[in-house]
């Protein structure tokens, strides 16, 4: 009976000091330490998934030189639309 | 409205798409890389700009779209959170085409450069994730998510290297300093090279394999400055003819930056793959995303691996 006590006790001090474990930040070695390497289907998969998917906005060609895109405009008697941001439409924000 | 938004917004919108492409010559600039430039782009950007401040009565340097002529008459400008095929018929009001001189296409060098020549060039997407491990975390999304675009440049020398098997280390310390790094989040900076504590990146027989592990002060540390970041690396190399045939790589890391006081840890990950010809299209003609934003003078030569320059 003492047995069970001692036991139970011990279940329930694994269970309160559980959470806590998990919530402190898990040892973060670098990725050499822990002696990981890309596999080549871990290669392919990520090469799916970081393919630019065909979007409509990259139809449009969107010249980075005004100088290119005036020489163009005027050549097809067309107005230029310029995009004035913080970082280029293509990457940054 | 910030790049993924807009192009979001282009996305959902398919009849503004065709009629820009239809009638208009569309560009795109950064403010903070045109506004110091002292070359043809710079002039234009600055007349249509003046002008559009004429048009108003005040003085106006801000974000939108602008519909000008070639001779840098600003018709109006749009917000692009506003933007419809609609609100683009109003903008051209009586637009009509003009003939005017254009000089030939020159760079100011202090703020701009292009691909160097014979380099190659590598298109860069990248995403961030939870910290875990499935790579499908990285999936796209509906909206383009954290989905950012970059270029590397690789120097004609280092590519003759990496025809002949070797790996150049100027071509790792670009790679590593200056593009494993989240453009989403802003204007990143690149890393410095005593930020670099470890990095061993092999090119064995066509395949290049490596990891690495960069750390700044965690005092410095913020969301597009993280703290620190370890990952691994795969690639693979192939040649015809003495000339790079294939140049792809795959890097996956972790990072970890304090956000109110909280320590936060994500994943992000690259793919980097060969552009066959630079020349074909306009994207490739954008300078790497840490050169632009005006930092272009402080970062170019340390990029390129070339102090002198």
């Amino acid at each position: 009976m003492k047995y069970r006590r001692l036991a139970a006790l011990a279940v329930l001090a694994a269970a309160w000091t559980g959470p806590n474990r998990a919530d402190e930040p898990k040892p973060n070695k670098p990725a050499q330490e822990r002696g990981t390497a890309m596999s080549t289907g871990e290669f392919e998969q990520f090469w799916k998934i970081l393919q630019l998917p065909n979007e409509p906005w990259a139809t449009v060609a969107w010249h980075s030189s005004l100088t290119e895109a005036r020489t163009k405009a005027q050549k097809e008697k067309k107005p230029l639309l310029i995009r004035c941001s913080y970082g280029t439409l293509h990457g940054v924000c | 409205m910030g790049a993924v938004s807009f192009r979001w917004k282009l996305n959902r919108d398919p009849k503004l798409v065709k009629f820009i492409r239809d009638h208009f010559v569309a560009a795109a600039v950064d403010i903070s890389g045109f506004q110091p430039r002292q070359d043809p782009d710079g002039e234009f950007y600055r007349t249509f700009r003046n002008s559009y401040s004429q048009k108003i009565g005040k003085k106006w340097d801000d974000q939108g779209i602008y519909v000008c002529d070639t001779a840098g008459k600003c018709y109006d400008m749009v917000w692009e959170r506003d933007i419809t095929v609609d609100k683009l018929k109003a903008a051209l009001g009586d637009f009509r085409p003009v003939e005017t001189k254009i000089p030939a296409v020159s760079f100011d060098t202090k703020s701009w450069a292009s691909l160097p020549e014979g380099g190659l060039l590598l298109r860069v997407v990248s995403r961030h994730a939870k910290a875990g491990d499935d790579p499908k975390r990285f999936a796209p999304q509906s909206d383009g998510g954290t989905t950012t675009r970059d270029n590397l440049w690789v120097r004609k020398d280092e590519a003759e290297q990496l025809a002949g098997g070797q790996l150049p280390s100027s071509l790792v310390d670009r790679l590593i300093r200056f593009h494993l790094v989240d453009l989403w989040v802003g204007s990143p900076p690149s890393w410095e090279k005593d930020h670099v504590k470890h990095q061993d990146i092999k090119l064995t027989d066509g395949v290049l394999r490596g990891s690495f592990r960069l750390e700044r002060d965690e005092a410095s540390s913020t969301r597009s400055a993280y703290q620190s970041q370890h990952g691994i690396i795969l690639g693979f190399v192939e040649t015809k003819d003495g000339r790079i045939r294939r140049l792809d790589m795959v890097v996956k890391a972790r990072q970890s930056y304090t956000e109110f006081g909280k320590r936060v840890e994500r994943d992000q990950a690259w793919s980097f793959t060969l552009v066959a010809d630079p020349s074909r299209d306009e994207e490739s003609k954008l300078m790497p995303g840490v050169l632009q934003d005006g930092k272009f003078a402080r970062r170019y030569a340390d990029y390129l691996g070339r102090r002198d320059k």
